[in-house]
């Protein structure tokens, strides 16, 4: 047997679900040993589709899927030359589609990092590119930086798998930098649901991001990371989408200051967690410079 | 008495970094009345690794017996804020 899978149209975190849904059976395993996918349909991809799709190829090389891509190589199209630049097709067919292809100085490409080198990579290739893009220091860049990395935690904290994909996107018309991490883990609300019993994944993702809620799947885990991510980059007018199973939770800035959390269910599960930082770069604040003793 | 954490670990980061520190000041507690532990060359700091190596100090103990043993300096703002709200985060935990 062998299946075609086409890519969205539209490849953005809307289609996530819809997406995986042709790869991933309802048992989270491969839907076939053999798995076609045809570009032909693909006209918009933004990082966190990129993400997501290289994520779904990794996941089906762990399981040995055979994968093969056709209606890939043409050029005209302008997300076969951002894949192009972004390095997709060399890390997959073996070779750039052309000699001209290279990265774009509004790109940070997917890559795959494993948890033991997030650290290394968020210091030395992170913080200086997304510096340059806002404008700020490496020292003003300790929250984001920060938020980062308890994403970096929460996948080696409550996933089977330690290695996340990360990508980052400058937006300058949109005046926004997207960063997208993604993993096939456990999923948020089946780790929620292990301790708290059971609840529809929506609401399993929204009660994962209030403060003090935490699964316990560590000693030490007393669940802060994502409260934290969510009302530091929401503070300075940014957003928060996670997508998990079937659920999914956009956070935003409301009038009042405070953090609105929109839960949402979705058609078709995505067997991990991907999670979409927006920063606004006209309104983000970095942080304070110095060093300080801590008040009690 | 002085712990510098970058003396012990090479970087702040995970539960294991976390819970290297937390050994070092348990011996330290032991030993000595108040102890200072300085993140000088540290950035910044997630809360696994807060939780690991200060929070965990409070198993049986309460948050204001964990200030009248510690002190932190050379924190970076970020530091400060994670150090402080992971201890009020544990403190609601322990009253619940």
């Amino acid at each position: 047997m062998a299946i075609t899978i086409k890519l969205p149209a539209n490849f953005d975190i809307t289609a996530t679900n819809r997406f995986v849904r042709g790869v991933v059976s309802g048992q989270g395993q491969p839907t076939d040993s053999k798995i076609t996918f045809d570009f032909a349909p693909l006209n918009f991809i933004d990082g966190s589709g990129y993400t997501v799709l290289s994520n779904t190829l990794e996941w089906l090389f762990n399981h040995e899927v055979d994968v093969r891509f056709i209606n890939c190589k043409n050029l005209l199209r302008p997300a076969i030359r951002y894949l192009d630049d972004c390095g997709f097709f060399h890390q997959y067919i073996g070779g750039k589609l052309s000699s001209q292809s290279a990265q774009r100085p509004t790109t940070l490409p997917c890559t795959a990092v494993a948890h033991a080198n997030a650290h290394g990579w968020l210091e030395t290739k992170f913080s200086p590119w997304m510096g340059n893009v806002l404008g700020v220091s490496h020292a003003a860049l300790g929250t984001v930086r920060t938020g980062v990395k308890e994403l970096f935690n929460n996948i080696d904290d409550h996933s089977t798998l330690n290695t996340g994909f990360i990508h980052v996107q400058h937006h300058p018309n949109m005046k926004a930098v997207r960063i997208s991490v993604s993993d096939f883990g456990t999923g948020i609300p089946n780790t929620i649901k292990a301790r708290f019993g059971d609840m529809r994944d929506g609401s399993a993702i929204h009660m994962a991001t209030l403060e003090g809620v935490t699964a316990k799947t560590k000693p030490n885990n007393m669940g802060a990371g994502l409260n934290y991510l969510i009302e530091r980059v929401t503070s300075c007018h940014g957003k928060v989408r996670i997508v998990s199973l079937t659920g999914s939770l956009n956070c935003s800035r409301a009038k009042d200051g405070s953090v609105d959390r929109d839960i949402q269910e979705r058609n078709g599960t995505y067997p991990g967690t991907l999670v979409e930082v927006e920063l606004d770069t006209r309104l983000f604040v970095g942080d304070e410079e110095g060093r300080v003793e801590v008040e009690w | 008495m002085v712990i510098k954490a970058l003396d012990h670990v090479d970087r702040c980061y995970s539960t294991a970094d976390g819970a290297v520190i937390a050994r070092v000041l348990r011996g330290a507690f032991a030993r000595h009345q108040r102890v200072i532990l300085s993140f000088a060359g540290v950035d910044d700091v997630p809360s696994s690794f807060v939780n690991a190596s200060l929070v965990a100090l409070m198993d049986g103990h309460t948050a204001d017996w964990l200030k009248s043993k510690l002190s932190v300096i050379d924190a970076t703002p970020q530091i400060a804020d994670m150090i402080r709200r992971c201890i009020a985060n544990a403190s609601r935990l322990q009253a619940a």
